[in-house]
């Protein structure tokens, strides 16, 4: 997921005491109301570190918005559909894909679009991956052997071994297409001044931590089907106001000075309750949920029967009822509901603390004086470290978590940590229990990167080779019901074993005026479709 | 007391620069031990923001990485090698965004500085009239009301009072922009609302020093030769409690810089406060340093001045230049 640093609570607790000062609820009058009805206005967060989308995940909204893919994915279905390929064929059991390109397609400096450009795209992108500048569509490039042209219209794509999330990655911003004249540019360019794509807007302007405007693309005739939309983008500007405090992106849509503000938590929603000019808008996460990682290298989380004790012993409707806010659901799988390998595997997570308290009797943990269960004089002591800064993270959640685990005989030390500490103690192997989401990546290979001890991040975890090999066989399975079928049995024994805990689903919330139409989020959560979002009144 | 023989104006502005030349250097020191050696490594942050959870990059990646940015020379080595270079004006490159220092500054700076100047330019002469005000007339009814204000201004939380702002000026009457720093109406709300709490202790100095300066003997005299009181006031009185204002007012210009790192994040502005809150929460190590080194290198040449300046208003002050006040 997209992490993002919060401003501080007593900013917002602040706002809404100055809202109550100026009874703002009712005397909304800004002279801005509305703006022009093909200007899109959006109150944003967070400036972008960089606007390269290959380079950096965290700005999907910036980075998107000029670019577009070879495939795109039917929503609706999960089908991969025509992009910039009108047509493509996956060959060799998943080691070789073949493009046929549309034709007619120009990038906005006027290059055209071509095999030759496609072919240098991916060679591009994998020498970014070896340099260590483009972490995640290396990962996607898994095995990436070569990439030519064919003819004018057709690339082919090669890799050492089958890589079955190839073809998915290709509906992924990261593998968004861009012109020769941005390959040429080195990283360090392409993060300052972004990338030239062919999408339907281009960058226009850009004022450090202020704003960013994008215009419509003329000429723009190439949206897939799943856009729901033909032809050039709807808006015909879309400036992004970058706002750090959040009630104030709130109020800003309730006074009518933007039509739609991200990242908005309870302290916004309760400015607009009981107004009718405004709506909440849920872009529900496409990614591995928010999850307990486990230490299985640690001598008492090495006992299944404590793992499988947690697994049980947390009630998630509870957690994410009670300490989180709109679009917060319990966890049913180690994935989002609107990840495309999506089960429902709530009944191997529903609370039962009899069973938990049962299975760590039965594996010896003894209750002592004071409580907490011990085992050949080892205390069943843990320690969960959190990012306090993390959106979605919430104290008094961990605390709950920490009384309902006491319950059970478990001592939990909650142990707040800064993003830093957190990314040297996963490197060190010295860590217990740690609160983690994954990647937004709408394909097996995301949970791939999260559960296998291949790939993870998190060190210090046993190996777990039945899984591993479940994972690994999966990334090169190209029919997609046996590979569904692999991904689902890997699932049942990460959940059995509990080698991860998931706890909860999020969303993204947004307030978004009510004449706004047609937002959608096709992709993920972070990257709003801009092209489709109308206000009533302003359809072209 | 100071028995030494008074030194020339020249050694005391000698003694002034060395002063402010050590200051700067003792800033660039803490600055640079507090950020690189701090645990987290800078690179490896980098690329996880980056990949946002998806994965770090390989051991060997990140070894290439830390190599390039210098990061594997020890500590000391890397102390010298980066005064050398802030002293050549090389401000290195930010471990984020991978641009030069140089050229983040350059983009914020002029917000800052636009929004400094416009507070300080609201409040030295808005404490100075309620000052005046204020004292004008000691122990009576309106002394005894306007001499709280202070406290009061002081009171209200600097983050507090710009919220309010925006909602009752920009959302309520849309008077002016709520977000971005474009031209002079956007200035306005920022800049009243970093110079109240500025305005609190300059007006409460001052005060203090009109009432203080009108209970010593020369003033009494003054006014038993039949001088009116406006005269004597504005002229004698005035005059001589400026001197602490003026003091306080270069120590004030700390006080700002600091304060815009709220007032640029409610007011939603370019600006160094900004860019240093974000860069201290990624530890963005180059981009803290210049800023550091450059808020110290603004307050200590600040004060710089108004020490030089003090003697050309106080002719007391022109003959025991050294030692005790350092």
């Amino acid at each position: 997921m997209t992490r993002a640093p919060r401003t501080g609570r007593p900013l917002a607790a602040c706002a809404a005491a100055a809202l109550v000062l100026t009874g703002c609820g009712g005397t909304a009058t800004g002279g801005a109301t509305g703006g022009a009805p093909d200007e899109l206005r959006i109150a944003y967060g967070w400036y972008p570190t960089c606007f390269d989308y290959a380079q950096s995940n965290p700005f999907a909204l910036f980075g998107r918005q000029v670019l577009d893919t070879l495939l795109s994915e039917n929503p609706a279905t999960g089908e991969l559909e025509p992009y910039l390929a009108e047509s493509w064929e996956t060959l060799d059991a998943g080691r070789a894909y073949e493009f046929t390109l549309r034709e007619g397609v120009t990038f906005s400096n006027g290059e055209e679009l071509t095999a030759e450009v496609v072919a240098d795209n991916f060679r591009t992108l994998w020498d970014l991956a070896e340099r260590g500048v483009s972490t995640t569509p290396g990962a996607y490039l898994r095995g990436f052997e070569q990439a030519e042209a064919l003819d004018a219209r057709t690339v082919r794509v090669e890799f050492a071994e089958p890589n079955a999330g190839f073809l998915q990655a290709n509906t992924e911003g990261q593998f968004g297409i861009i012109a020769p004249e941005s390959l040429a540019a080195g990283p360090e360019e392409r993060c300052a001044h972004g990338t030239i794509g062919s999408g339907p807007f281009v960058l226009a302007e850009t004022v450090q931590d202020e704003r960013i405007v994008y215009e419509r693309r003329e000429g723009y005739d190439w949206a897939p089907a799943a856009f729901g939309h033909r032809g050039e983008a709807v808006p015909a500007e879309v400036t992004i106001r970058i706002v750090p405090e959040e009630s104030l992106r709130a109020a800003g849509v309730l006074a009518g000075e933007y039509d739609l503000a991200y990242s908005v938590t309870e302290a916004g929603l309760a400015q607009a309750e009981g107004r009718d000019d405004v709506t909440t808008v849920l872009a529900p996460d496409r990614s591995v949920v928010n999850t307990l990682v486990v230490n299985t290298g640690d001598p008492v989380l090495a006992d299944p029967a404590v793992r499988q004790a947690i697994q049980r012993g947390i009630d998630r409707a509870e957690l994410a009822g009670t300490f989180y806010g709109a679009g917060v659901e319990p966890a049913t799988d180690v994935v989002s509901r609107g990840h495309r390998f999506h089960t429902d595997h709530s009944a191997l997570l529903s609370h039962d603390p009899e069973l938990a308290r049962a299975l760590l009797e039965d594996a010896g943990w003894a209750t002592g004086e004071d409580g907490v269960r011990v085992k050949d004089g080892q205390r069943l002591e843990l320690s969960l470290t959190y990012v306090g800064t993390d959106i979605g993270s919430t104290v008094s959640g961990w605390e709950y978590l920490q009384s309902r685990l006491a319950g059970l005989g478990i001592a939990l030390t909650l142990q707040p940590v800064s993003p830093a500490e957190q990314s040297d103690l996963r490197a060190s192997a010295d860590w217990q229990l740690a609160v983690y989401q994954g990647a937004s990546r709408g394909d097996a290979d995301g949970i791939a990167a999260f559960y296998s001890t291949d790939f993870t991040h998190w060190q210090g975890q046993a190996p777990r080779p039945e899984v591993d090999a479940l994972l690994a066989e999966q990334s090169a399975t190209v029919d997609p019901r046996r590979r569904a079928a692999l991904v689902d049995e890997a699932v049942t024994t990460i959940l059995e074993q509990g080698y991860g805990i998931p706890l909860f689903d999020s969303a993204q919330v947004l307030l978004a005026r009510t004449e706004v139409t047609g937002l959608t989020f096709p992709v993920n959560a972070w990257e709003p479709l801009l092209y489709a979002v109308g206000k009533d009144g302003g359809e072209r | 007391m100071n028995t030494r023989p008074p030194r020339s104006a020249a050694a005391h502005v000698l003694r002034r620069c060395a002063h402010f030349a050590v200051v700067l250097f003792a800033v660039y020191t803490v600055s640079f031990f507090l950020l690189y050696a701090l645990p987290g490594d800078p690179v490896a942050l980098m690329l996880e923001r980056r990949s946002a959870g998806a994965g770090g990059g390989t051991p060997e990646q990140l070894a290439a990485l830390r190599a390039r940015y210098g990061l594997d020379d020890p500590l000391p080595q890397r102390y010298l090698s980066t005064l050398g270079a802030l002293l050549t004006g090389d401000l290195g490159t930010s471990f984020q965004s991978g641009r030069p220092v140089p050229e983040l500054l350059a983009a914020v700076a002029p917000g800052t500085l636009a929004l400094a100047g416009a507070a300080l330019v609201l409040a030295v002469p808005f404490s100075l009239a309620l000052a005046l005000l204020t004292s004008h007339r000691p122990g009576s009814p309106a002394h005894r009301i306007l001499v709280n204000v202070p406290a009061l201004l002081a009171a209200v939380p600097a983050f507090w009072l710009a919220l309010l702002l925006v909602q009752v000026f920009s959302f309520g009457l849309g008077w002016f922009p709520s977000a971005g720093g474009e031209g002079l109406p956007g200035l306005v709300l920022p800049a009243v609302s970093l110079a109240l709490p500025v305005s609190a202790a300059l007006t409460a100095v001052l005060v203090r020093g009109l009432d203080d300066v009108q209970r010593a003997g020369f003033v009494a005299l003054l006014r038993a030769r039949g001088l009116p009181w406006r005269r004597v006031y504005l002229a004698h009185v005035a005059r001589n409690a400026l001197l602490p204002f003026v003091t306080l007012t270069g120590l004030t210009v700390g006080g700002v810089l600091a304060g815009t790192v709220i007032t640029e994040t409610v007011f939603a502005r370019a600006g160094l406060g900004r860019l240093l809150a974000s860069s201290v929460e990624t530890q963005d190590a180059p981009v803290v340093l210049a800023i550091a080194v450059l808020a110290a290198l603004v307050f200590a040449a600040v004060n710089l001045l108004t020490d030089l300046l003090l003697p050309l208003l106080d002719p007391r002050l022109r003959h025991r230049t050294d030692g005790a006040r350092a």
